[in-house]
């Protein structure tokens, strides 16, 4: 048997005898897989609800009957957002985004109908999820776990015996390491096993999204466990490396997520919903209307080389219609481009509580593999906004070639209808989500590396003591 | 006994560690004034402005009182109108932020307006700060304060039992009571102290509204409630025979087992028991019930689609018919809306018994104005204030009447105040349980044996 099992061998040992350690063990993996159930349930639900919604109402939309293309343009279409199978394991932003946005002719809509709304929680420390357990719990088990690992050795006079008795003092951290991570892993696997056989059953599931999911948690898992076993050998005694290690965990899971949300507020604050709509308004009402401005009307009437309306080939209501869209989309992309910019602005400055903590580096980078993230959430905005102008396009480009003479009086068919296209959400690729979130890879790769920097230091300090 | 106080005090004064702690609190508490002042801010600038109303609007409307305005414009008036149901600004939302920072807390309600989409034009905040949280001071009161205590207290008694110093200890200063006070006394100045500081800053630096200050005191008694609990829990598991480290251990579990897990389980209990309709079946529903009473364009553009009265008169009717139709549609699934939410409010306040944390929180968010009930009763509120100015605005229509200036001004106005909240049950319950987990602890100090 080599030094370095028979170190796991041991802590393995008292970890099992130590019936407080499992105790917590047990209702964390307890609460693990409630929280995989409850995700899974509620994903399923909503994908479930949202396909039959918009099976309904393509119902709706087709069935509609011989219509004004601009009146449809009002009833218009709505885009819901898919959740994709990861978000049984990472809800991410979905429960604070709106998962519904009106598709209407003159007005680009905010995303509504958010989950959070239809919540009666005050006291909100986090969604239920996989990803919560994983990121909240299991670090504090982890620390809690290891806070005695060397530090009891010490206490106990076993840490002297063992040096003395010619056990290797750079290599026993290494080992200790080793053991914790046996534990950890024996800890974290079932969460992650049921997680992930719940998210493959909940849809088809990207396996290279789902790899470095996973990937992100055992590097995640290895910082903290580096970190504990660290602290572990340089505290003097077991309740003192405890104490330091809930500390370092409040800061690091509860306080640094926080810490970046107030930084943002600071350095980028969100414009007051009723500022942000008014200032909206106002600019929507500076733009020419079209239907009073009489240059519009010389230019078109010139363009056609009539003299007046009535003479016109096409509808001029239609041309009216497609020139209020063009200017509405000038003053919406200022708007909402600006928001957009504030919320990128806000993320960057969030990031700046990576300093403090890995976690909101793993939070990236975890929502934004499950496809939960901001830009996710911002690229389905993005898509619906798209799909609105080419729809209301159409709608008006219909009227305008159809429409001459009758204006509001035509009536399009229900082969118009069906001919729109209904809107899909098409996924950013992984390519694509990297790109977003290097960054955050980045900054896992340096607490990874600060973290073994603390071990080898440590390591140091043990084998100098016993000279 | 004031001796021994101060010589605990110097004690703790030594130790690098009640200095780290408390920076660590004051930078937290510092945080979270300045995030409670940005969250003020926000509030009272975002109804101000929606307090202003749509002025474009009300000039529109004026204008058409004047005497030479077309007669038949004038039936679709109605439709121009645009009045704001703004809720009062919370007292103490820099405290407790609660639901403020994602609550509507006005809207704009015409004759167009539905209950389905009354706050459709809300949230523009970013819904990863959201997803994150926001540290505010009642986060430090409920989840950081609780571990502070933690760490200046398990070995309060525990670590000398095991040191073996513990017998010293009350040679000299007498019984473990006289003690554990000395010891108990500076520590949780030591941690309530920079809250206390906290709340005089956000008061003396806050706005001017009713009941504020009331409120702040309600807030720090529910603080130093929880404190109270807090404390009875440490000098209890200090009273069992064990050690420093087993009772670390031991808080730190019960610590995250009430503020952290119960709350998740109690919170995805009560939606899994009383899960919310869905929002899409309402979007579907609503729209289905517009298709199948309208075909015409008339119901978006009212004011283009004759130029007679007769005809004007026909087509608001026509839209108001058809507003009425989805109205309809969409009332049950309101109702069943408001019923899951009330039972999820029901369930949460009755299971939050099981946690004092919760218990806290849910009286601070409530004092504060930022909590649950206070915005679902908003909502409530808004939906009714709709009922009366569609009814109000309606009955022009329905009657074939010209609205007048006099009519106009008598429109019903949003005047909703809710009722200052007291703690007073969840306040007793705070002090009664540490009354009761301290009493045990001390019994038990009382027949200690070192």
């Amino acid at each position: 048997m080599t030094a370095a099992s028979a170190i796991a061998r041991k802590d393995w040992r008292e970890f099992v005898r130590d019936r407080r350690l499992l105790v917590m063990a047990a209702l964390m993996v307890l609460l693990s897989l409630a929280a995989v159930m409850t995700a899974y349930a509620r994903v399923a639900a909503y994908e479930a609800d949202r396909v039959a919604t918009e099976r309904r109402d393509r119902v709706t939309w087709e069935s509609q009957g011989e219509r004004n293309p601009h009146s449809v343009a009002h009833f218009a279409t709505w885009a819901l957002r898919p959740l994709t199978p990861l978000a049984v394991l990472e809800p991410g932003v979905t429960p604070y985004a709106g998962a519904a946005i009106w598709m209407e002719a003159h007005n680009q809509n905010g995303a509504r109908a958010r989950a959070i709304d239809d919540a009666a929680i005050a006291f909100d420390l986090g969604t239920f999820s996989v990803a919560w357990v994983l990121q909240t719990i299991v670090p504090l088990l982890i620390f809690v776990i290891a806070a005695g690992l060397v530090a009891r050795e010490r206490e106990r006079g076993t840490l002297a015996l063992l040096l003395i008795g010619g056990a290797d003092a750079r290599g026993l951290l290494p080992r200790k390491l080793g053991g914790l991570a046996r534990i950890a892993l024996l800890l974290a696997a079932p969460v992650l096993a049921a997680g992930i056989a719940a998210a493959l059953l909940a849809g088809a599931v990207d396996p290279l999204r789902l790899a470095l999911w996973t990937l992100a948690y055992i590097l995640f898992f290895g910082i903290v466990a580096t970190a504990a076993v660290a602290v572990s050998a340089l505290a003097r005694t077991v309740s003192g490396a405890m104490l330091i290690l809930i500390g370092l965990w409040c800061v690091a899971v509860l306080l640094a997520p926080r810490a970046g949300v107030a930084i943002a507020q600071a350095t980028a604050p969100t414009p007051a919903p009723d500022a942000f709509w008014s200032a909206l308004r106002t600019d929507l009402a500076k733009a020419p209307d079209p239907f009073e401005d009489k240059a519009f009307e010389a230019a078109v009437l010139q363009r056609y080389g009539v003299g007046k309306v009535e003479d016109l080939p096409v509808s001029f209501a239609g041309l009216q219609l497609d020139e209020s869209e063009k200017h509405g989309a000038v003053v919406f992309d200022r708007h909402f481009g600006r928001l957009a910019a504030i919320h990128a602005e806000q993320r960057a400055a969030m990031r700046w509580a990576s300093l403090l903590s890995p976690v909101p580096a793993l939070e990236n980078v975890s929502t934004a593999l499950a496809g939960t993230d901001g830009p996710h959430q911002l690229a389905f905005q993005n898509q619906a906004e798209a799909h609105r102008r080419a729809m209301i396009g159409a709608l008006n480009r219909d009227m305008v070639e159809h429409g001459a003479g009758e204006d509001f009086d035509y009536k399009a068919g229900s082969a118009l209808w069906r001919a729109t296209d209904e809107f899909r959400f098409h996924m950013p690729n992984v390519g694509a989500t990297l790109r977003t979130i290097w960054l955050d890879l980045a900054i896992l790769g340096a607490w990874a590396l600060a973290t073994a920097l603390l071990l080898r230091l440590a390591s140091h300090r043990l084998a100098r003591s016993i000279v | 006994m004031l001796r021994l106080i101060a010589l605990e005090a110097r004690l703790l004064a030594r130790e690098r560690f009640a200095w780290v702690l408390l920076l660590f609190l004051a930078l937290s508490c510092a945080l979270a004034v300045a995030n409670g002042r940005v969250l003020m801010d926000q509030q009272l600038d975002g109804r101000a402005i929606a307090a202003q109303g749509d002025a474009k609007a009300r000039e529109r409307v004026e204008g058409a009182f004047a005497p030479d305005f077309d007669r038949a414009l004038a039936i679709v008036v109605p439709y121009w109108v645009r009045t704001q149901a703004v809720s009062p600004a919370p007292p103490l939302a820099d405290f407790s932020a609660g639901r403020a920072a994602i609550e509507p807390h006005a809207t704009t309600v015409t004759l167009r307006s539905r209950v389905d989409t009354l706050f459709e034009r809300t949230a523009v905040d970013n819904p990863e700060a959201a997803a994150r949280g926001s540290l505010d001071l009642g986060f430090v009161a409920v989840v950081l304060m609780p571990l502070a205590l933690i760490g200046l207290g398990y070995g309060l008694f525990a670590a000398d039992r095991e040191s073996g110093a513990a017998r010293l200890l009350l040679a000299q200063g007498g019984t473990p009571t006289r003690v554990l006070l000395a010891r108990s006394v500076p520590r949780l100045l030591l941690v309530l102290g920079p809250l206390a500081m906290a709340a005089v800053v956000l008061l003396a630096t806050g706005p001017q509204i009713d009941e504020r200050g009331t409120a702040a005191g309600w807030w720090l008694l529910v603080a130093v409630a929880l404190a109270a609990f807090w404390w009875a829990v440490i000098l209890f598991v200090n009273a069992l025979r064990i050690g420093a480290e087993t009772a670390a251990l031991t808080l730190v579990s019960v610590w995250a087992m009430l503020t952290l897990v119960l709350p998740a389980a109690v919170t995805a209990t009560a939606q899994l028991a009383y899960p919310p309709p869905s929002r899409f079946a309402q979007i579907a529903t609503a729209r289905a019930a517009e298709m199948s009473s309208t075909t015409a364009y008339e119901n978006d553009h009212p004011d283009l689609a004759s130029e007679s009265f007769a005809g004007r008169l026909a087509s608001v009717r026509k839209s108001l018919s058809i507003a009425r139709t989805v109205d309809r549609a969409v009332a049950p699934i309101a109702r069943r809306f408001d019923a899951q939410l009330a039972g999820q409010q029901g369930i949460v306040r009755a299971l939050a018994w099981l946690s004092p944390p919760m218990i806290a929180a849910d009286a601070m968010t409530a004092t504060a104005g930022t909590d649950v009930g206070r915005s679902l009763a908003f909502r409530r509120a808004a939906v009714d204030y709709m009922g009366q100015t569609k009814a109000a605005l309606g009955g022009f229509i329905d009657r074939g009447a010209i609205m007048t200036r006099p009519e106009y001004a008598a429109l019903p106005a949003f005047d909703w105040r809710p009722e200052p909240v007291r703690p007073v049950a969840q306040l007793l319950a705070l002090f009664a349980l540490a009354l009761l987990v301290g009493a045990v602890a001390l019994h038990r100090f009382r027949r200690v044996s070192v």
